[in-house]
This record gives C-alpha cells, sequence and structure tokens, in this order.
C-alpha cells in the first residue's frame, strides 16, 4: 500500500520502532536473567494450546529449542524492527509469536489473576500489539526511514 | 543517494545504541542495589559460598551389599546409579536424563538381600544394570543374591553394607556388619529398641567402622544455611521450634500394596519375625510399618527426620523430657500406631521446647518455624527470616526501612519443592521437607545421592560424615523415648546417661 506523504510516516516510524524496543529488550532481559525458562509459563497455560505446550514439555530438547528460540527471535524480531529492514518478515514473525502468547492465556472470560495490571475481555495488549504489527507490515514505512531505505533503495526522494 | 536519504536510511541505529545504553545502565545498577545494608549483614554472617565439595570417585570401586529392597531400598539403589532396565525404560525423559547425569559413584554391587524373593530377583537385576540401560541394552550380569543378610554382611565380596529393611532388623544387622568391620549406612529410624542404641553405637565405636544414618536433609541447602543463620546467633535466643508431618493418602498413611503372589512360598517369614512368633500375616510383612513388632510409627518413619534437621541446626542433642500424645483417628484399620500424635521434648537446660506435631489424614503445608526473640526463621519452598519488631540486632536496619518487621525476607530459594518431576502427594511432602531433591549451584540434585556420596568419601578418605554414630545415638533415643511415652503414656526423661 502506498503512503501518500512523508507526515504519515512518522508516527509509523514511532509505532515500529517502539514495538521493536519492546521485542528487543524483552529478548534481551531474558537472555540475561539467569536460568530463564519459558517452562513455568508453558506449564501454567489453560488455553487451547494446553495440550501443544505439555509436549514441548515433556521433552528437554523441545524446551530447550522453545527456550532459545524464543529468546532468538525476540531479539532478531526487535533489531529488524528498530533499524527499518525486513519489517514485513519481522511483522509476520512477531504476529505469530504474540498469537501463541495470546493462546497461552486468552482473556476469554474466565477468571483473571488478581495481580495482573489491567483486565481484558477478548481484546488484550497482545492483541493490540499484533493488529499494530499487522499495520506495519502492509504500509512499510522502512520503505521511507529504515535500512531498507538503504539496502534494497526502491524509494528515493520521496 | 544524497545525505538525506542515508540519514533517513540509518534512523534506526542511534535507537539500538541508545537502547545499549539503557540495558547496559540497568544491568548495573540492578547489580549495585542487589543487596541492602541488611542483606549485606545477613550474607557476611552466614558465608554462603557457592562451591561443594566434590566426592572422590576415583579410588578403587567399593564393593556395597544391599539389605532390604523394598521403596527406601530401591531409592537407595537408584541413588548409588542402579536400576533395573524396566524402570530406565519407564522414566520420563527428563528423570532420565536426571538419573543419567548423576555422578557414578565407581562402586559395584556385590550383594543383595530380600525376604521376598520376586524382589530379591529385581534388586539382583538392578544391580547388574551397570550401564543404566534400559531393556534394549542391558546385559545380564551375575549379582549375588543371599536370603540371609548374615551371608551377606559376612562376605568377603562386600565392603560395605546399606541397610533399608523394617526398623527392628536395623539393629542386629548394623551390628553384625560392623562386628565383619564392614562400613555401614542405616536407614532411618536407627533401632526399634532402647537397648539396641547403645549397643548400635558400642558395635560402630569399636570397630571404628564409617557409619551414616539416612538422615538426607543433611544435605539439603535450606537446612545447611539455617543451620548457618542459627550458629551465627542471627535468630536470638531460641525459645520454641515447630515441626510438622501433613500427609493425606493412603501411601503417605503407610497403607502400602501387598502383591497378590505373595504368600509363604515366596516370603521368608520365619527371618522376618525378630522377637515374636506369630504366624504368618502378608499385611505385617508388607505394611510393617503400621505394627509395633516391626516399625516405631511416626517416631521412628518421619519424626526422626524432624528431629535430626533441628538437631543439624541446633545441635541441642537428646531432649531432657518427652511427651507424646495422638491416636488412631483416621485410619481405622488394623494398625497399632498413631496417625495423629503430638510429640514435646523439652530442653530446659538450653532454654527452649520443641515441638512436633503430626496428622496422616490432613495435607495442608505447615511450614517449620525456629522462633526467637529477635528473629525467626521459616522452611517453605524458600527459606523465610521474620524480624521482630522489638529486636535489638536488627533495630538500625528496621530504622532505615531495610528490612521490615514480620515480613518475609527469603533467604534462599531452594528449587526442591518446585521440581515438576515431583507427582504424588507423598512425594511433595519429602520434597518440601528437602528429603528428596536439593539445588546445589542452581542444578537439581538428589539429596540421598549426596548424603551417600559423603558416607562413601567417608571410607575412602576418612573425611567427616553428616549423621555419623553420634549424631544417629541422639536421633535413637530421642525416638526411643518418644514411642515410649506414647506406648506408656508417661513423661520419659533422660539424665545424661540413661532414660528414665
Amino acid at each position: 500500500m502506498e503512503l501518500k506523504n512523508f507526515r504519515a510516516v512518522i508516527p509509523l516510524f514511532i509505532l515500529r520502532t517502539a514495538i521493536g524496543w519492546l521485542f528487543l529488550h524483552e529478548g534481551f532481559y531474558k537472555l540475561f536473567t539467569r536460568g530463564w525458562t519459558a517452562q513455568y509459563f508453558l506449564a501454567q497455560s489453560k488455553g487451547p494450546l494446553q495440550g501443544f505446550f505439555q509436549i514441548i514439555l515433556q521433552n528437554e530438547f523441545f524446551l530447550t529449542l522453545t527456550n532459545k528460540g524464543v529468546i532468538f527471535l525476540l531479539i532478531l524480531i526487535g533489531i529488524f524492527l528498530v533499524l527499518g529492514i525486513w519489517e514485513r518478515l519481522a511483522a509476520t514473525m512477531g504476529m505469530v509469536l504474540l498469537l501463541f502468547f495470546y493462546l497461552a492465556y486468552p482473556p476469554f472470560g474466565g477468571p483473571s489473576s488478581m495481580l495482573a495490571e489491567g483486565n481484558y475481555l477478548i481484546i488484550d495488549k497482545n492483541i493490540i500489539i499484533l493488529l499494530s504489527l499487522w499495520v506495519i507490515s502492509i504500509l512499510r514505512p522502512g520503505q521511507w526511514i529504515g535500512l531498507n531505505k538503504i539496502v534494497f533503495n526502491n524509494r528515493s526522494n520521496s | 543517494m544524497n545525505r538525506r536519504d542515508l540519514l533517513k536510511g540509518l534512523a534506526g541505529l542511534p535507537i539500538l545504541g541508545t537502547y545499549a545504553y539503557f540495558f547496559s545502565r540497568k544491568v548495573i545498577n540492578e547489580k549495585r542495589t542487589e543487596l541492602n545494608n541488611f542483606q549485606k549483614f545477613i550474607s557476611s554472617k552466614i558465608n554462603i559460598s557457592g562451591t561443594t565439595d566434590k566426592a572422590i570417585f576415583t579410588d578403587k570401586k567399593l564393593r556395597v551389599g544391599v539389605v532390604g529392597y523394598g521403596i527406601r531400598g530401591k531409592y537407595l539403589m537408584k541413588s548409588m546409579g542402579f536400576m533395573t532396565p524396566e524402570e530406565v525404560d519407564q522414566l520420563s525423559d527428563k528423570a532420565r536424563k536426571v538419573f543419567l547425569e548423576q555422578p557414578d559413584l565407581n562402586v559395584e554391587i556385590t550383594g543383595v538381600c530380600d525376604l521376598y524373593q520376586p524382589r530379591l530377583e529385581e534388586a539382583a537385576r538392578a544391580a547388574a544394570n551397570i550401564e543404566r540401560k534400559g531393556i534394549s541394552g542391558f546385559s545380564e550380569r551375575p549379582v549375588k543374591m543371599y536370603r540371609h543378610y548374615r551371608d551377606l554382611v559376612t562376605s568377603p565380596d562386600v565392603d560395605a553394607v546399606v541397610i533399608a529393611t523394617s526398623d527392628h532388623w536395623h539393629a542386629p544387622i548394623t551390628i553384625e556388619a560392623a562386628n565383619a568391620g564392614k562400613h555401614v549406612y542405616c536407614e532411618k529410624a536407627l533401632t526399634h529398641s532402647l537397648e539396641d542404641v547403645y549397643k548400635v553405637r558400642d558395635a560402630v565405636k569399636t570397630n571404628r567402622v564409617v557409619f551414616q544414618l539416612g538422615h538426607q536433609n543433611r544435605q539439603a541447602e535450606n537446612n545447611v544455611i539455617a543451620a548457618k543463620v542459627i550458629q551465627a546467633g542471627l535468630l536470638g535466643n531460641i525459645n520454641l521450634v515447630e515441626t510438622t508431618t501433613n500427609r493425606n493418602s493412603p501411601n503417605g498413611a503407610w497403607v502400602y500394596h501387598i502383591p497378590e503372589e505373595a504368600g509363604p512360598h515366596n516370603v521368608d517369614w520365619k527371618n522376618f519375625l525378630r522377637d515374636t512368633n506369630i504366624p504368618f500375616n502378608k499385611e505385617h510383612f508388607f505394611r510393617w510399618r503400621l505394627f509395633w513388632d516391626y516399625g516405631t510409627g511416626l517416631n521412628g518413619d518421619l519424626m526422626t527426620h524432624e528431629f535430626d534437621s533441628i538437631n543439624q541446626m541446633l545441635r541441642m542433642g537428646i531432649p531432657e523430657i518427652v511427651t507424646t500424645t495422638g491416636g488412631i483417628y483416621h485410619w481405622k484399620d488394623k494398625r497399632e500406631v498413631p496417625d495423629v500424635q503430638q510429640t514435646v521434648m523439652e530442653y530446659p537446660s538450653r532454654h527452649f521446647s520443641l515441638i512436633y506435631s503430626a496428622s496422616l489424614a490432613s495435607s495442608i503445608f505447615r511450614p517449620k518455624k525456629v522462633m526467637g526473640n529477635e528473629a525467626a526463621l521459616e522452611f517453605g519452598s524458600t527459606l523465610n527470616l521474620f524480624v521482630e519488631p522489638s529486636s535489638k540486632i536488627y533495630k538500625d536496619y528496621i530504622k532505615n526501612k531495610d528490612v521490615i518487621p514480620n515480613q518475609p525476607v527469603v533467604i534462599t530459594n531452594d528449587y526442591q519443592a518446585q521440581i515438576d518431576a515431583i507427582s504424588s502427594a507423598t512425594e511433595k511432602y519429602f520434597a518440601s521437607r528437602g528429603l528428596l531433591y536439593t539445588s546445589h549451584d542452581g542444578k537439581i540434585v538428589d539429596t540421598t545421592h549426596l548424603h551417600i556420596a559423603e558416607w562413601l568419601n567417608g571410607i575412602r578418605r576418612g573425611t567427616p560424615v553428616s549423621c555419623g554414630i553420634d549424631e544417629a545415638f541422639e536421633e535413637g533415643i530421642t525416638a526411643m523415648m518418644a514411642t515410649i511415652a506414647y506406648r506408656e503414656g508417661r513423661v520419659v526423661r533422660w539424665d545424661g546417661k540413661k532414660v528414665i
């Protein structure tokens, strides 16, 4: 989709950078937290993916793969989004990851944790970020601001 | 491409740099503010070192004989690295990994003994599985099967003996093994009768063998650090200790499975009886913990662990006064031993009381508590310190808000109670007591394995064991005092030399 003018690019660029920062930090934080594991997150999941997560938990290899993979993907997506390169790929991967996070603890009207910072019904923050990534993957502000512009040089002087 | 385009293209780079700057600052700040003055004070007193003594496995192979292959005998064999191929196959991926990664203690099981033929054969099969393989990789090798323990302990093929029989045989086997010059690892309780406590101590001391009593709680990180907290005087004057057992399942109440195929043809009933003469009884044989002729009820099975863990921390020895009350309040089967029990142990000259309270018909979690006038310790899945509002030691820290009185301060975060490989209620009970797993350098380790390794090091190098004969003597006398107090319905005293 074409963006009509540069003014419309600025908020999209900021949005992309902010989401990238979020992913990057989630990844680095996990990387630097000694003994971090997705185990407890997976084990307590009550959503439609519960069975799938249990399979991962039963197998040492799958669990290690999940732990390393989540960190790797978070950092990779974060870097791509901040730099503005391969943003469609990064946004798509981010959406898949967020879908997993969302379905792990879906806010479908069950009792919610007293300690959660808000209360959600069907729509939660994961979904909002997921939708934002959808917008970014379609409008691709990296064509104006981002490494995409240099690497592929596909839109000069706009 | 002009300069403007270049700037637009590289707009993300300074943002990445900004992130890197803030992240590294955050990491440094977190490191710097990790400990406040109060925490620094506590950790300087208890000196938590990350290194643990490594077991020595390089010396020549020790030849071990195992007497008794029931629930506990099987666990001890596993902790030494031996399981039947069938059981190895049944392990979950995770449990198999833990088992295969367990260090090799460089021991050989040269003899096994059990009074029930199928278990004896199973024990031999486990002992033969030196490569820790499943059925497909298992290769048979002969292991001597003994019908009578005497032949095992006197065999020249055996250097050391692991005893996991019913309580009433602990003492005779230990004594005969010691007299034969064999080192002994014996399960709790030390004995089944008062006079045996003295006999065991004398036999072990005269023959100078290395003896370890099966209180693997000695190896749990929570207990080791709690001992340091207490011995550093951080609780002030300790005046009351409260410790408990809570379980609520047939297995937890010792209603064990009785194999249908068992009968006089494959159970050596004659050698099971010690001083009694009663006809063959399957329930007595497989559920011996329920009957006074063979076991000592809660006293020998579970109170001993609690007593020993407190003795590990306070080193208070034998109580001067013991009372025990309780009854058979829930499990109305044929049992003789109580399922609800309160034992009060008084230490007037040390100015404190130790209370043990148990129910086998309620599984609510009651953490162990050591109470002093300055602070208290609570043992849950984490070790928590509670500072008294009126404390003198911590006055300044309270004033500076480094610590809030009566709010838990986590001293250690042991993984033992969180491990998800644990399934049954009884296992969870044991785990919360540090009797199954502990964390050493962040890794989950079987405490029984560590306890056996310590015993083997003692045999090989003469290094000290943590629950040797002196600690065992104190445990043995205390457990017998509690049993006598209950059975005779009286106050039992210790005069420093004998029970009166």
